[in-house]
């Protein structure tokens, strides 16, 4: 039997093109060596006494047993779900408003308002988590006293030491990337079932949440999957703000039991980590049933040309700007102003103006390895970006656009490196990378870190680029073959340009996530492939508050810079997504 | 007196002559054999912090300049996942590798340490001389004490032995770092725990007075730098002391009631790709050049003749209480988090 012959057997479909069986043999295999296999042996950790390769360990349930007869364990549940649950509404309330008013309102300064909801994200979270601790701690925080100075006695309003406090920072770091899943979605609207609504005489917000809304709500919901996951897993933010109050999550503990008094208590750790993955199989089986079932509702751009024409908020617009200029307030240049002060301070909070240096920012650049932290994590961001988006929009092709089999289980595997916290998920990789013959020959270089981002950031490729190509008619696509253009030629005249904007968040969203990337940088970087954030975290840990302010202004200007490069290069200057 | 005085050193200084003498030959003897095994560089999977590393680096420079230090740096616990992770793969890359009470018996029971030994162990000052296993080298060890917020408290306001933070008037004004994290607030608690003059009794009336507990050191002491609070009850003397030179309101205060000599060994791989230069690096942070280096960064040099740094914190008699957990306290660790999780209520 013929090479071709065997894989139209495998792939299960035999009208498929032999290109389209290559691609779902490329998707199936690089999926499986890059995602299922670290992760497949650091969930089998969890029924084992100590890591797969250690000597005499042996297969066991204590590691649940443990775990789950711990009342702790359910405390755990409650304080993760809650916050969970409040950051879940944060994000989408803030991200799908702004989402709509940049993208399709004229509101003022769109730019301003992008940068406003954005640059939160671009500050790694350990700094992101100091400054609001120094900002809204009930003892002394920035906030209190200005309150107490305001009412003349001491008062203190505010307590981000609490499930609330910690679920506000949460929502003002995820909601940037919320945004950028978003806010494509909305781009790729067809208007005219707006403009009929207003036509007919209603509000634009009426026509918001009855027209645009219901049109977006299958990509939404896939977005607010995504979203849901990543509210129960962040760490940096509870860790910090948490421990005062001993308010832990699960990803505390699963670092707890990581990293406390070695040896780390793998079953302990795996187990607990199993549960995040349990609901991410709990949302995404159904959401994946419900994309089969309707392909059809996501669509957005057909045949027919379509225009995006901005909803006028008349008398509402400069009120709305005020509001969301506020909300930027809040939450960017708020965190940002300790930050700023401390890299340009000799001793933060004095105000004396011998206090004020330029040192911590020279220093960045005049040390070689802080140096080569801004170039490789500059470079892998770019490359890892480029090729995650290739590698999401290979493997979208094969779940929405064939019938091949396996379809369903890839795009499901693909959601999984989310749920594992980032301290984990860097301890599987390195496992995984170690023990595969070819990969643990990269062991080292840059190109291990490259392959450990494509996989880390692949739920969030997956689900822009997925959200992208089901807004796109596939009968476009199939009136391209017609006429005799191949799988390559379709692609990049027809499905490409139109998915433009989604590759495009995409690809913005992977390079951020790639910048501020640290638990498995913290374990596969040496000091040739030494990234700013692995910095960020050395410098955080020896307490030299000032030069970790500088690196952080440096990575917000290493994004921001790459932002506007990308905007230079497009030349459209309305909005920076 | 005065002529036995002068008699004195002067055979102190003719016995000291030969160690530096073989500790000179020793390190030259290894660069020689490192230079003709074509070792060009030598991995330090390290905590060593930043300006720890500053300190070194040119001295080796200078002296060694065909081998380059890669400097690896994570925490311990990182430092131990990779070199596991290295070893279950076959793939042995670090030289020498950073460890401490909590991370040695796993490499030790895996064989990855190699023993060795150095002419300036000689030097080296009790307890480490004594305690010597023949594998790990205390190349850095540090003060543990107390951080005070200066603008906050006048100098004789200033906490000065453990017992007084028992005192209520230090309610919701003190720091702590989770001692559950590991590292020198770990065994600050293991040793107060098993002291009698302080005990579970003073650990509980600590924790009646609120402390805030942040996940390390380094936070701890940011809160007092801004004045959260007043006290970090676990302060390390090469954090504290550079932060007040650099003009922060932080002063480190030594207890008079004792310190605790916390050590970050490093020691030689037992599956050094590059052995000759492991032992050198290992010879070199020993050596009495080595120790003042580290010392410049406010490490408390173990070789007996290296200068101390005057701007850091003087032991001037100070009793020890403690250099490491015993074998006991390592071996009954959980228990003791168990202590750590109730007195402090931390789950």
């Amino acid at each position: 039997m013929s090479l071709d012959a065997t894989l139209a057997r495998l792939s299960g479909d035999v009208r498929a093109s032999p290109a389209q069986r290559w691609l779902w043999l490329g998707a199936m295999l690089g999926t499986a060596l890059l995602v299922v296999y670290p992760l497949g042996m650091f969930l089998v950790g969890s029924f084992r006494s100590a890591p797969w390769g250690d000597p005499g360990a042996a297969w066991t349930f204590a590691g649940y047993v443990n775990a789950y007869t711990d009342a702790y364990t359910w405390k755990l549940v409650w304080n993760t779900l809650l916050i969970g649950a409040m950051t879940l509404a944060g994000v989408m309330v803030a991200a799908v408003g702004f989402a709509w008013l940049v993208t399709r309102t004229d509101v003022p300064f769109k730019p301003f308002l992008e940068v406003m909801i954005i640059t939160p994200y671009f500050l790694p979270a350990v700094v992101s988590g100091a400054s609001w601790s120094i900002l809204g701690n009930p003892r002394n925080g920035l906030l209190n006293t200005w309150a107490s100075q305001l009412v003349g006695e001491r008062v203190a309003p505010i307590n981000l030491y609490s499930h609330v406090g910690i679920a506000f920072v949460l929502i003002t770091y995820i909601a940037p990337m919320a945004y950028l899943l978003i806010a494509p979605l909305f781009r790729n609207i067809d208007s005219s079932m707006e403009e009929s609504s207003y036509v007919s005489g209603a509000s634009a917000l009426r026509t918001f949440t009855r027209i645009t809304l219901p049109v977006l709500a299958p990509g939404l919901l896939g977005v607010g999957l995504l979203m849901a996951i990543k509210s129960l897993e962040p760490f940096e933010v509870p860790f910090m703000l948490g421990m005062p109050s001993r308010i832990g999550v699960f990803t505390t503990e699963i670092y707890a039991a990581l990293t406390f008094t070695p040896p780390a208590d793998y079953a302990r750790a795996t187990a607990i980590a199993i549960l995040l993955v349990a609901i991410t199989a709990g949302l995404v089986l159904p959401f994946q049933r419900y994309v089969a079932s309707n392909e059809k509702r996501f669509i957005t751009v057909r045949g027919k040309g379509h225009v995006a024409r901005l909803t006028k908020l008349r008398r509402w617009r400069w009120p709305i700007f005020a509001l969301c200029a506020a909300y930027g307030t809040v939450t960017f240049l708020l965190p940002l102003y300790p930050i700023a002060l401390a890299a340009v301070s000799k001793v933060f909070g004095q105000y004396q103006p011998d206090n004020f240096t330029l040192e911590h920012i020279r220093h960045v650049v005049e040390t070689p390895l802080l140096r080569r932290g801004l170039i490789n994590s500059m470079l892998l961001a770019f490359g890892g970006a480029t090729l995650g988006c290739v590698w999401a929009f290979l493997i979208a092709h094969v779940v929405h656009r064939s019938r091949l089999r396996g379809r369903g289980l890839l795009d499901f595997v693909s959601y999984l490196p989310v749920s594992i916290p980032g301290i984990a998920l860097g301890l599987a990789l390195l496992w995984g990378y170690l023990a595969t013959p070819g990969l643990s020959q990269l062991y080292g270089t840059h190109w291990i870190l490259l392959i450990a981002y494509m996989t880390v950031t692949l739920p969030f490729a997956i689900r822009t680029v997925s959200a992208a190509m089901l807004q796109i008619d596939p009968e476009l696509e199939e009136a391209s073959r017609m006429h005799g253009a191949g799988l390559l030629q379709t692609w990049r005249r027809v499905l490409i340009p139109l998915m433009r904007p989604g590759l495009v968040g995409a690809w913005t969203l992977l390079f951020i996530l790639i910048v501020r990337e640290v638990g498995a940088s913290v374990l596969l970087c040496t000091t040739d492939t030494i990234v700013l954030s692995v910095l960020v975290i050395e410098h955080w840990n020896s307490g030299v508050l000032g030069l970790v302010a500088a690196m952080s202004c440096y990575m917000v200007a290493v994004i921001g810079g790459a932002l506007l490069l990308r905007k230079l290069l497009g030349g459209r200057f309305d909005t920076l997504t | 007196m005065k002529r036995f005085l002068v008699m004195a050193g002067l055979l102190a200084a003719t016995m000291a002559a030969p160690v530096h003498a073989q500790d000179d030959a020793f390190a030259a003897d290894l660069y020689k054999k490192a230079r003709a095994a074509k070792e060009t560089k030598v991995s330090f999977y390290t905590s060593m912090v930043p300006a720890q590393f500053a300190a070194i680096q040119p001295l080796w420079a200078k002296h060694y300049p065909d081998i380059q230090i890669e400097h690896v740096r994570a925490d311990l616990g990182q430092t131990l996942e990779r070199v596991l992770a290295e070893t279950r793969a076959k793939k042995y890359l670090a030289d020498v590798i950073s460890n401490n009470e909590s991370s040695y018996p796993v490499l030790q029971q895996q064989g990855l340490l190699a023993k060795f030994d150095t002419p300036s162990r000689q030097k080296w000052i009790e307890p480490f001389k004594s305690a010597f296993n023949g594998v790990q080298f205390p190349s850095r060890v540090l003060q543990i004490g107390l951080a005070v917020n200066t603008s906050k408290l006048k100098e004789s306001e200033y906490p000065r032995t453990w017992k007084d933070l028992g005192d209520p008037k230090w309610k919701n004004r003190l720091g702590i770092p989770d001692p559950r994290v590991g590292g020198g607030a770990q065994l600050w608690f293991l040793t107060m725990w098993d002291r009698p003059e302080f005990g579970e009794k003073l650990l509980s009336a600590i924790a009646a007075n609120n402390p805030l507990i942040k996940p390390g050191i380094i936070q701890v002491q940011q809160s007092v730098e801004l004045g959260e609070v007043d006290v970090d009850v676990v302060a390390y003397d090469y954090v504290t002391i550079p932060a007040r030179d650099s003009g922060k309101p932080v002063q480190f205060v030594l207890p008079k009631d004792g310190t605790i000599l916390f050590a970050t060994y490093d020691s030689v791989a037992a599956n050094a790709p590059n052995p000759n230069a492991a032992r050198l690096l290992v010879t070199f942070l020993m050596s009495k050049e080595g120790q003042e280096a580290l010392a410049s960064a406010y490490v408390t040099p173990v070789h007996s003749e290296a200068k101390v740094n005057p701007k850091g914190s003087q032991l001037k008699g100070t009793p020890v209480l403690s250099t490491a957990p015993s074998d006991e306290q390592v071996k009954n660790l959980k228990t003791y988090v168990g202590h750590m999780n109730r007195v402090f209520g931390l789950r």
